[in-house]
């Protein structure tokens, strides 16, 4: 049996492109057996010359509805000579194999009507997305730290600017089609858009979705923890509040449970994203290189002043703690630091508080090193001295090498490393 | 305003509403209009279903019972005004073209 995946994908513009696209397959014996979110697979048939028609219908299409019609309409269109073909969401696909059947949409306008109704059904779902996804970049976008970006963050964004840009090209197109709709003499817009328009928003979205992918990817894993952890709560939220609106119906006074694959892809990114979160949303890919700096400067601990005694010293971040002991031997001198996280402002300030009383709480410590003396005990640790802190950070490259300095410079924006050991006074 | 634009039928409209002076089912209103018409006026099943639709929620018909997955419909009192005035505009229409064209020939 051979088979054949085309991007394809049901637009509600586009429908009579749609069915004769359908027809021209058919007639190279190629006939419609699957309808995916972005693709539509053939099955390899003998050539054949059949009309399709493709019926609009929000019926209750999550029964046991997927291999025959439902319902009274879908049983008149079998009844008036159609062959059911199968069903994607309210899309069923009919076929005749007369020249000339009696349209299922004899009056385009029925069509049209419920065309402009699925329309307004999507652009309401997107208006909705598009506040989600502002919702959780804001945060994100307020907070960056632009002077430190770094390679992976750099692909993230590039690749959601490029997902923003495509997805503006696939809505463009649709978008005329669908001003012809509502304009009064819409039986003007029943003349077809030429095939290639819809070849080209069929590309542009199924690139589209591979990019979104990867942007999703690359957001959840890439970023910093402190980034990450806001992003990854807005999308996880928006994506159950879409499941949901989607995946529940009302019909009949009874609430039915979607069962697609939609539902399976959605559960699964939200599961992916909430094991993120579970996991700290630490930066997997560049873990233990350059994240416990990253830390220490996204969560802007505030000013407070080295003391040369034995002291718990914390320091406030949004959702950090910085917490640095010292202890005096003589000459030398012994620094800890911890970065504690939080899930929140409150939490943060509870054990803020715990601290100060001086009461002992359960930490979950993201880093944590320390300086004898503070002296570098290795070559690929940079200390950096402040007027307020002592802070050691391990760059993971050979700062012997003179390129690697530069790339570390560069990073962190500092203009000089000393890389000589040498005693903090 | 959906009223309104229901006081000139459509020849599918038209037909439709006509079947209903009994009760019927889809299938049996879209055998009605195909032989009473000769096949002339032909209603897909996706229109039909979208004015028996519109008519139900015009109150021009009534659903009358389920059947075997089947609503029937009948026609209500207001569509039957709605059937008659259309009737009677169509007498006129006819009156006059017989009167203009006889006149002519």
């Amino acid at each position: 049996m051979k088979w054949k995946t085309k991007l394809m994908q049901m637009e509600p513009v586009f429908l009579p492109n749609i069915q004769r696209k359908l027809e021209a397959m058919a007639a190279k014996g190629w006939m419609l057996f699957e309808i995916g979110t972005y693709t539509m697979t053939f099955q390899k048939v003998v050539p054949q010359n059949l009309t399709f028609n493709i019926l609009l219908n929000p019926i209750n299409q999550y029964e046991d509805s997927k291999n025959g019609p439902v319902g009274e309409l879908e049983d008149l269109c079998v009844a008036d000579g159609w062959e059911f073909v199968l069903r994607r969401s309210v899309y069923v696909v009919f076929e005749c194999p007369q020249k000339t059947p009696i349209p299922i949409y004899s009056d385009s306008h029925q069509m049209i009507e419920k065309i402009k109704a699925r329309v307004y059904r999507y652009l309401f779902i997107s208006a909705c997305c598009g506040i989600i996804i502002i919702l959780a970049f804001s945060p994100m976008v307020n907070k960056l730290d632009y002077s430190y970006f770094y390679e992976p963050m750099i692909v993230s964004f590039l690749l959601f600017m490029i997902y923003v840009f495509f997805e503006a090209c696939a809505i463009f197109i649709p978008a005329i089609r669908w001003l012809m709709l509502i304009k009064k003499n819409s039986e003007l817009a029943v003349v077809e858009l030429p095939d290639f328009m819809y070849n080209s928003v069929s590309l542009i979205r199924g690139f589209d979705s591979i990019l979104s992918l990867l942007a999703l990817t690359s957001l959840t894993f890439l970023h910093p923890f402190a980034d990450v952890r806001m992003i990854a709560l807005w999308a996880a939220l928006g994506i159950i509040i879409l499941t949901l609106v989607l995946g529940l119906r009302r019909r009949d006074g009874k609430t039915v449970l979607m069962i697609s694959s939609d539902i399976i892809i959605r559960s699964s990114i939200a599961v992916l994203i909430f094991s993120t979160i579970a996991f700290g949303g630490i930066n997997v890919v560049a873990k233990g290189v350059f994240s416990t700096d990253r830390a220490l400067r996204l969560s802007d601990f505030g000013n407070t002043s080295v003391v040369k005694s034995r002291y718990s010293n914390p320091s406030i971040g949004l959702f950090a703690i910085k917490k640095m002991d010292y202890s005096e031997y003589g000459d030398s001198t012994n620094v800890n630091t911890k970065i504690i996280s939080f899930i929140s402002k409150e939490k943060r300030d509870e054990y803020w508080i715990s601290v100060i009383n001086g009461l002992s709480k359960k930490e979950r410590i993201l880093a944590y090193w320390g300086l004898e003396g503070y002296y570098n005990i290795d070559t690929t640790s940079v200390l950096i001295k402040t007027a307020s802190e002592v802070i050691e950070i391990r760059t993971g490259v050979d700062l012997r090498k003179p390129s690697n300095i530069d790339i570390v410079k560069k990073r962190l924006g500092i203009t000089e490393i000393q890389l000589e050991s040498s005693k903090y006074e | 305003m959906a009223r309104q634009q229901l006081q000139t039928l459509s020849e599918p409209m038209y037909y439709i509403l006509l079947s209903l002076v009994e009760p019927r089912h889809g299938y049996a209103i879209m055998t009605f209009i195909r032989e009473n018409t000769q096949g002339r006026v032909q209603v897909g099943a996706g229109t039909l279903y979208a004015l028996l639709s519109r008519f139900e929620n015009e109150k021009l018909i009534d659903f009358i019972k389920s059947e075997d997955n089947k609503k029937i419909y009948q026609l209500s009192k207001d569509g039957k005004e709605v059937l008659l005035k259309e009737y009677e505009r169509i007498q006129i229409l006819v009156g006059d073209g017989s009167r203009i064209l006889g006149e002519k020939s």
